[in-house]
């Protein structure tokens, strides 16, 4: 077994003075839980010294003066569906804020939910709607908490009509690395959750920006964020029993469609028209590869289909098209709108197989409750790319995909699956999100290279190009490596991370 | 080192890369920096440069920083109001007005690539041409910066197309306290701008953080910003614009919600009718008495648009919604403006493009204007008019004189409210008591002033003491000698708080 870390006596006793006995342990079988490999990296993750479970604000605020005072490091978790592991370093404090999981308000009127981190996004979602309300949800699996994903990521199937996570986030009250509560926006005002920007210049930006800092800058305790109107059913029905259920909409409000054209260019300029018109609840381009593991429900089910071809044949270059509207009418121009533009870029409908299965399961739409079907093959799965710019500029990155990962391919590394990448746009087309999937045989000797070799050419790629695709991720020594090409940002960065955690002990990264 | 000596250093600095001409030293020019129509007073304008481009500003910031010389930075034309723009310590003027190229207008994509010196007037027209329209603030001056207004984070008339507070900012080009420049979302790189084949449109990062927030409503203490992108939206083929009206805010605040929230209407924004006054009325002071009288209290001015593609069919969509709405709420939405005398056309005119006449609209009753202006959710800002209207009671100024704008912001999450005073020279003292008493007892209420300028900087900071810290942890970084229009927000006594 692994030789695990211990936190010094006296630190765990304050730590237990803190939030009690039975929310504090250091076990080793309790440990061994937080190390487990995840199948993206193959790497093992190093051992925590002890697991802590704050259960308000001012546990968080004491537990942090804490490991400030004797230099421990730690991170914040929910449900660790998050890829960079649960710690960055062994010995560390793992705060779990799972007990911390209140919805504080939904606002109907001015259309904001106040949330704690441990609030998860099945948990929150079917009580939105069942107040008619829907806020932006990546495809990160029911059980994802709300604000982790809100602070790291939070791409999603329908940011056509309107936007990633971060724009929806309206004010946070947080942790400092040294232990400080800040509030911001209006909320230190007095004025309500509804604005995070301001007074003055917006320390909204300290707590993301295109990414997340992975518990690199304190703790968010609650976050707000905005509300949309819901278009669908209140309740939603269920047909079936997991793993094989469907969920179908009201088909005069709902209606989804994939086209298949005779170039990507063609794709993209439908996507241009389709912002432009202001049509589509959902307007993207899907992974091909990564559709058929969620429309699969084992590994030999998805063998069966890949091999059969249908989806090489029919979806490299398609668009799918989710409208929703509030009246039969609006669905119908909306229709009409689209396929005046489908015309005129050559697409023609897809197999009716394919559209219905997204039929059948609209929660690809709202929730992907059956995300985890991805991981099902047993296989290494993992992405690249994940950046934003125009969606112009997206399908110009994507055209260059080739050139690198062929040779993956070819060596029989990767699946084959060339063109298993998405680009969904957001807020009505004036920007973009890429992301490419490639998945491996983790039984290969080499297998533990696979992803860390195709993100680097995948970066060389993007430098070599001037393409915007993705920025260096936040280890130390890819930052400084690459950050000058990027406008230097790693020096402010580290200048920020260094003025609000003089100790570095706020997940500091694997180095 | 004496402020005269040090603007001297300074001075022979920036002489060695600035032409002769963008350097001015005269007494009278200069003085027309020193005040504005805000209640802000402060030191004086020594010199004033004018860049040309980035390397300029980069030298600029350079031998400021070297001689501790402040500067504050400007990009409108005169009038200003907000007392952002006054010296509060000698300091020299960075003037961004020649700095006006609009260096890109992408058709495809939709946006523009603007210097801080491209004003509304230049760029609205050159737009419209290409078939594009631009969000507009509400009768911006036609001299006014379209980069400072977006990055001082000012409402615009389209609340739909807005996703957060600061959009639709997209990303900018920035030079900051030390004189390194940055880029920031996907116009930092990889590579030189002139390498890099992005558009520049995704404002966030690069990587953990959003450079662009901490530049935002900074007013020139952050960075000084070189070039900026901004979304730019479809020219609609077709548009209708319709007049909902009521003596009560509360009915229009209820409509402006519905009407949001099923994403109906393009244009959305209430006026009174000093407000609306003020804007139609063709002559002083006769027309615009009448029309004070004739107009109702409030109007609730909302716009439909169709676009490229079948623009009649998504317009009646669209006015069925409308009048659904307005029939569930007992309101009316018409096409004509109840005592606005056949003035429609001019209204559709003016909410497209900047103010263009002199004197300015705010200016047409009295010679100066004081505006309070504060962010609110739409449920509250019947509450807040009401606090505004107890205000001006209690000061004896007759609140129908005061006008007033409810702007929904962020698709009806947020609401900017702003009533603005007009002041005659010799009502100054009594005006600003007023203007003060109110803003206090507003923030007391909960309003939230976002953009704290002149005397609401103290009022706000000091409420706020730990965010106060991090903005001063902030300032430290970028601004580290603290000069960058120093004396602003809450930093006063160095940028190290
Ligand atoms: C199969 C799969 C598919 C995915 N698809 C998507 C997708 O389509 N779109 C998308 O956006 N994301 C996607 N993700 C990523 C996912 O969204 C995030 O990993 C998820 O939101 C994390 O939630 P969590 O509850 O597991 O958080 P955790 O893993 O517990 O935490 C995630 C990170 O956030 C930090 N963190 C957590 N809580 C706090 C806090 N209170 N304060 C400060 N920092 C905190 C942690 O330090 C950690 O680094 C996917 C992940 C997987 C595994």
């Amino acid at each position: 077994m692994e030789k695990v870390m211990s936190l010094p006596k006296e630190v765990y006793q304050a730590l237990l003075k803190v939030v009690g006995p039975e929310n504090i342990a250091d076990r080793p079988h309790i440990l061994a839980a937080l190390r487990h490999t995840n199948p993206q990296s193959g790497r093992q993750p190093p051992s925590p010294a002890a697991v802590i479970m704050p259960g308000s604000v001012e546990e968080v605020r004491e537990i942090v003066r804490i490991c400030n005072r004797h230099g421990v490091r730690y991170n914040a978790v929910v449900s660790m569906f998050g890829m960079g592991g649960v710690v960055s370093q062994p010995g560390m404090l793992v705060i779990s804020l799972r007990r911390m999981n209140r919805i504080i308000e939904i606002n109907e009127f001015d259309r904001y939910a106040v949330i704690e981190p441990a609030v998860r996004q099945v948990q929150l979602k079917a009580e939105v709607f069942k107040r008619g309300l829907t806020y932006p949800t990546a495809s990160a699996g029911p059980s994802c908490s709300v604000l982790a994903n809100f602070l790291t990521s939070g791409d999603h199937h329908t940011q056509q009509s309107s936007s990633r996570c971060s724009r929806y986030l309206l004010g946070y009250e947080w942790v400092t690395p040294t232990g400080e509560i800040v509030r911001v926006g209006s909320l230190a005002h007095g004025a309500g959750w509804f604005c995070p920007d301001g007074p003055g210049p917006s320390l909204r930006g300290l707590v993301r920006g295109y990414g997340g800092w992975g518990g690199g800058l304190g703790i968010v305790t609650r976050i707000a964020i905005g509300l949309d109107d819901w278009k669908g059913p209140r309740v939603l029905t269920t047909q079936g029993h997991s793993p094989d259920y469907k969920i179908p909409f009201p088909p005069d409000c709902h209606r989804v469609f994939i086209f298949k054209f005779p170039t990507l260019e063609k794709v993209r300029d439908a996507m241009t028209e389709m912002g432009k018109a202001e049509i589509g609840q959902a307007v993207l381009k899907f992974f091909y590869a990564t559709e058929a593991v969620l429309f699969t429900v084992s590994a030999n089910d998805f063998r069966d289909l890949w091999n059969s071809g249908l989806y090489q044949r029919e979806l490299p270059r398609a668009l799918w098209v989710y409208l929703a509207a509030w009246t039969p009418e609006e669905l119908a121009y909306e229709e009409r709108v689209m396929r005046d533009i489908v015309e005129e870029f050559g697409g023609e409908p897809v197999d009716a197989s394919i559209t219905r299965k997204y039929e059948e399961n609209m929660d690809f739409f709202i929730l992907v409750s059956f995300l985890q079907r991805v991981l099902k093959l047993g296989g290494g799965w993992s992405p690249t790319k994940l950046g934003a710019d125009s969606i112009h500029h997206m399908f110009e990155v994507a055209a260059a995909i080739p050139e690198f990962f062929y040779d993956f391919i070819e060596k029989g590394r990767i699946l084959d699956a060339p063109h298993n990448f998405q680009v969904i746009p957001m807020e009505y087309g004036h920007a973009a999100h890429i992301e490419l999937l490639f998945f491996f045989d983790n039984q290969r000797p080499d297998w533990q290279q696979i992803p860390a070799e195709v993100m680097q050419k995948s970066m060389e790629s993007d430098i070599r190009h001037g393409f915007h695709a993705a920025t260096p991720p936040r280890v130390k020594a890819v930052m400084e490596r690459l950050g000058p090409l990027y406008s230097n940002f790693q020096v402010w960065t580290n200048k920020i991370k260094e003025t609000f955690d003089p100790n570095n002990v706020s997940n500091p990264g694997p180095g | 080192m004496r402020a005269a000596e040090a603007v001297l250093r300074f001075r022979e600095g920036v002489a060695r890369f600035l032409k002769a001409d963008s350097i001015v030293d005269d007494a009278r020019t200069l003085e027309s920096y020193n005040r504005d129509i805000s209640f802000v007073k402060g030191g004086r304008a020594r010199l004033l440069v004018y860049p040309q481009n980035r390397e300029d500003v980069r030298g600029i910031v350079r031998a400021a920083s070297k001689n501790k010389v402040p500067l504050v930075p400007v990009s409108s034309g005169p009038p200003h109001y907000r007392g952002d723009t006054v010296p509060s310590a000698d300091a020299v003027i960075v003037d961004f007005s020649r700095m006006k190229r609009i260096i890109r207008i992408d058709p495809v994509s939709r946006y523009a690539v603007l210097e801080p010196g491209v004003t509304y007037g230049q760029l609205v027209p050159e737009l419209r041409r290409q078939g594009f329209k631009l969000v507009m603030p509400l009768l911006p001056r036609a001299n006014k910066s379209v980069v400072t207004s977006r990055l001082e984070r000012e409402p615009g008339l389209i609340p739909k197309y807005q996703y957060d507070y600061l959009d639709p900012l997209l990303t900018l080009e920035v030079v900051y306290g030390t004189g390194d420049d940055f880029r920031t979302g996907s116009a930092s790189g990889p590579g030189t701008p002139e390498t890099l084949k992005a558009d520049g449109v995704n404002p966030w990062g690069p990587g953990v953080l959003d450079f662009f927030r901490f530049v935002s409503g900074a007013q020139g203490t952050m960075g000084l910003v070189t070039r900026a992108a901004t979304k730019v939206e479809v020219l609609p083929s077709l548009e209708e614009l319709f007049f909902i009206t009521s003596g009560d805010v509360r009915p229009l605040v209820e409509a402006m919600n519905r009407l949001l929230r099923k994403r109906v209407v393009d244009e959305c924004l209430a006026l009174n009718g000093a407000n609306l006054a003020a804007i139609l009325a063709e002559s002083l002071p006769q027309d615009f008495a009448e029309l004070k009288k004739d107009l109702p209290p409030w109007t609730l001015l909302v716009g439909l648009a169709g676009y490229q593609r079948r623009p009649e069919e998504r317009i009646a969509i669209m006015e069925r919604y409308l009048r659904e709405i307005c029939g569930e709420l007992g309101l009316k939405a018409r096409p004509s403006l109840p005592g606005g005398g056949g003035r429609e056309k001019k209204v559709t005119e003016l909410l497209s493009g900047p103010w263009r006449s002199e004197p300015y609209w705010k200016l047409r009753q009295k010679d100066a204007c004081h505006d309070i202006f504060f962010l609110t959710t739409l449920s509250k800002v019947p509450e807040f008019v009401g606090v505004m209207r107890g205000a001006a009671e209690r000061h004896g100024y007759p609140f129908e004189d005061i006008g007033g704008y409810l702007q929904p912001m962020v698709q009806g999450r947020g609401c900017h409210v702003e009533f603005s005073i007009p002041c005659g020279k010799d009502e100054t003292a009594r005006v600003k008591d007023f203007f003060i008493e109110a803003s206090e007892t507003l923030i007391n209420e909960g309003a939230f002033f976002s953009r704290p300028y002149g005397p609401w900087a103290d009022m706000v900071y000091g409420r706020d003491g730990e965010g106060a810290a991090a903005l001063k942890k902030l300032k430290a970084i970028f601004d580290p000698d603290n000069i960058l229009n120093p004396g602003r927000l809450c930093f006063r006594e160095g940028g190290r708080g």
